[in-house]
């Protein structure tokens, strides 16, 4: 390695106010350059300084101090601490790397035991099917619920397959509700009337609604029903196993 | 008309929209075990022969139900709501009674897959419901099968449940 033992003509203090080293001048195998670029790219780690030689940077920092007949302290200061900044950096380089700690391994899931439940899952579905065949006092019986009005023989469950046969076929409600303005029962329940009053014939939920209808129009409908029987004006009688609904003494 | 115990008990069953049990039987009709025993078994024998109905041991109780052959016809005047359970909830419900009492995570262990739509199924049907809370941090739900549970199934009690290998064990999941 070679080095100038004499610094050359240059500033001694950055814009900033801080010094800069005396231009000592390295030139090994692994790097050849200034001591502040060595320094600075060992600050940036863009160096291996294991494979550079500081001994000699040392020797000539050593000789720089002794020959400079004006010394200027600090950049003498600067250059001693980018020293001491290298031979640390280099000094943690070598010592040895302890392994890695083994990543830590995750317990294993247990593995699903549900095939073991095959048998008896197998078995409670085909005990499910016998038990619908049997039947129990009031257990399954339909008219659970007392309606509050006479309709006859028509159930509360009637009813309610009746509502449910409709809501199945009723669209969602449009996205817009605000913006439409929502018909009030008494209007829905005169709407029920004029249809019913079109036939001297009972009719089945669905005649009361349009072609295209929203679960709230069937809701409507329903519960414009329900008051208008409620009230006496429709009565309930079952057709084949289904509810119709028609005026009463089938008068128009 | 003479009074006997037979008639008695059956007049009970008529009317009961449950299970009832022999003590019940007992104490409403003032007789023994026995009396009550031999009484029901003259019933069932009875009923066995040209009869819709038939006397059935299920939930712990005895309860007067309709044949199997006569389903039709009960059906379409009932016209009840099929409400069969999902292959899933059927899984969910075995794992409950045979594990009981189990948490819902412990299920999902043992099924590898989330639970929480079947279990909430299983208990608004009456089926499974909270029989206490584990001991461990959170205090997690414990479940376990009904009387419901029985009924659902026709079963008199668990020790009717089919066999299941690898039964022991799984109680330590979560312990």
């Amino acid at each position: 390695m070679n080095r100038k033992s004499a610094p050359e003509e240059q500033e001694t203090l950055t814009p900033g106010g801080i010094a800069v080293p005396p231009p000592l001048r390295i030139e090994s195998a692994a790097f050849t350059g200034s001591l502040a670029t060595l320094f600075h790219l060992a600050r940036d780690g863009r160096i291996d300084l294991t494979g550079v030689p500081l001994s000699p940077v040392c020797s000539a920092y050593l000789e720089y101090i002794r020959t400079t007949e004006q010394l200027d302290v600090d950049a003498a200061g600067a250059a001693l601490l980018a020293l001491a900044y290298l031979v640390e950096r280099k000094a943690w380089a070598l010592l040895p790397i302890a392994d890695p700690p083994p990543p830590q391994e995750l317990p294993e899931l247990p593995e699903p035991t549900a095939h073991e439940f095959a048998f008896a899952v197998d078995t409670l579905d085909e005990w499910q099917r016998e038990r619908g065949d049997i039947f129990f006092r009031a257990a399954e019986a339909d008219g659970v619920y007392e309606l509050p009005f006479d309709v006859g023989k028509v159930t509360a469950a009637d009813l309610a397959r009746a509502f449910e046969r409709i809501m199945e076929r009723a669209r969602p409600v449009d996205v817009t509700p605000l913006a439409k303005p929502r018909p009030s029962l008494q209007e829905v329940m005169a709407s029920v009337l004029a249809i019913a009053r079109t036939t001297s014939e009972a009719l089945p939920l669905e005649a009361f609604l349009p072609e295209d209808y929203t679960r709230l129009d069937a809701v409507f409908v329903f519960l414009a029903v329900l008051e208008l029987l409620r009230i006496g004006t429709l009565t309930a009688e079952l057709v084949e196993g289904d509810v119709r609904f028609g005026l009463k003494g089938g008068q128009r | 008309m003479t009074r006997t115990l037979e008639g008695a008990i059956e007049s009970v069953l008529f009317v009961a929209q449950l299970p009832v049990t022999l003590d019940e039987l007992c104490e409403v009709t003032s007789a023994k075990k026995s009396e009550v025993t031999e009484a029901l078994e003259r019933i069932g024998a009875r009923l066995q022969t040209g009869s819709g109905l038939q006397l059935v041991r299920i939930a712990g109780g005895y309860q007067l139900c309709t044949r199997r052959e006569y389903a039709d016809s009960v059906a379409k005047y009932l016209k009840p709501q099929k409400r069969k359970l999902t292959r899933s909830a059927l899984e969910v419900l075995a794992i409950v009674a045979y594990r009981q009492p189990i948490t819902g995570l412990d299920i999902q262990v043992i099924r590898g897959v989330q639970s929480e739509h079947a279990i909430r199924t299983l208990v608004d049907r009456g089926l499974i419901a909270e029989i206490g809370r584990k001991n461990s941090p959170g205090r997690p739900i414990l479940y376990g099968t009904t009387q419901e549970f029985l009924h659902h199934f026709k079963l008199n009690d668990l020790s009717e449940l089919p066999p299941v290998e690898g039964a022991e064990g799984l109680q330590e999941i979560g312990a």
